[in-house]
């Protein structure tokens, strides 16, 4: 009996422990780099076969920062979606596509 | 009870990778199935993991989610739902000589999970080639084999070597399913060693059918985990509070003293 007593003790106490990691989890956010592709008007001049002036350069990405959830990093991921550079994390995804219909970056 | 338990594990299979387009990534549901198949709804808790281990972050909400689900009802998912446990199941059916696995394989997998969901990717990084999603036989079977099947079709398609290694690795595991009774869930399964020990206090339990066990030994060969039950029937204890077992139920089953007189009234 009192080990019966000893073991719902440790699995109330856990689940109490689970309740408030997810509780934890579902408000924290996670601050994460998100490579924005260049416009499609400056990526017109960069097709093979379009315009390009001598010197012309591919116009780097916007590097934008975002305030993510937990969910949202858990879902980013998957398919190694995000990498960590540093002390920050990078995430490759292409984010104009809807969830559902991301490609997979590797 | 093994049809009911058969036709459940179908329906969870069934349900598990139906998806086309609608998914929930965010909630880690423990069991092996790959979260890269487009057909999944739901992530893996080692998959998870093992990223978020690389990103340096820890998984509050994977973590929660997979400590809720073991405290609740132990290793009943490894039993009921995994896709990988239920084709392990269908190819034992298979009629050939089966045999048993050493004790001291059970342990192997608590390293595997350590080391290959956590310290190695912790250290090189999410992308590192120790990562257990690597190696994962669920991945080969969900991801790595359509795509290699997929490439033999297109012109350009290149296949890398890491889906060979993964269909390999499936096949391996495909065949000791054959031979031994849950070969990889007992050895290798990171998500059963880290729902193993809440087998311990889950609210879940089976409960043991008879006080009169008379050592028959039925329960320890319908044991689809070879955790021999009967030592814990004979103690008066739950059979499942066995790191090992997978709850499917089946000592109580097949227990011939549980519809003795005194006993059906408990059960």
């Amino acid at each position: 009996m009192k080990t019966r007593r000893v073991r719902l003790g440790i699995a109330a106490g856990l689940c109490a422990a689970a309740l408030a990691c997810i509780a934890a989890g579902a408000a924290r956010t996670h601050r994460v780099l998100y490579e924005q592709p260049a416009d499609a008007e400056e990526e017109r001049f960069l097709l093979p076969g379009g315009l390009r002036f001598p010197g012309m350069r591919k116009p780097p990405p916007k590097i934008v920062v975002e305030k993510i959830s937990e969910a949202q990093l858990v879902i980013d991921a998957t398919f190694t979606g995000v990498l960590r550079k540093g002390d920050k994390l990078v995430t490759q995804y292409d984010r104009s596509q809807p969830a559902g219909r991301r490609a997979c970056p590797t | 009870m093994q049809k009911y338990k058969t036709l459940v594990q179908t329906i969870a299979f069934l349900l598990l990778h139906s998806s086309r387009g609608l998914e929930a990534k965010w909630l880690c549901v423990p069991v092996l199935s790959c979260h890269s198949c487009a057909l999944s709804y739901f992530a893996c808790p080692i998959g998870v993991f093992a990223h978020f281990a690389g990103h340096h972050v820890f998984p509050l909400l994977a973590f929660g989610t997979v400590l809720l689900a073991g405290v609740l009802v132990g290793r009943l998912l490894c039993g009921w739902v995994c896709p990988l446990g239920f084709l392990q199941d269908l190819l034992y059916r298979i009629k050939t000589r089966k045999f048993a696995l050493p004790a001291w394989t059970g342990w192997v997998k608590y390293p595997v999970l350590v080391l290959t969901v956590f310290a190695l990717p912790f250290a090189f990084g999410e992308e590192t080639v120790f990562s257990f999603c690597r190696y994962c036989p669920a991945a080969g079977a969900q991801v790595s084999a359509p795509a290699v099947i997929s490439a033999a079709f297109a012109e350009d398609a290149a296949v890398s070597g890491w889906s060979l290694l993964k269909i390999g690795i499936l096949a391996a595991v495909v065949v000791a399913a054959v031979f031994f009774r849950r070969g990889f869930c007992n050895v290798l399964c990171p998500i059963g060693a880290l729902l193993a020990p809440l087998n311990f206090v889950s609210f879940w339990a089976v409960k043991p059918p008879t006080s009169r066990c008379i050592s028959c030994g039925k329960c320890n060969r319908a044991c689809a985990t070879a955790v021999e039950p009967s030592a814990r029937i004979l103690a008066g204890e739950s059979p499942s509070r066995a790191a090992d077992c997978v709850v499917c139920h089946q000592c109580q089953v097949v227990c011939p003293m549980k519809d003795a007189p005194g006993e059906a009234a408990k059960n």
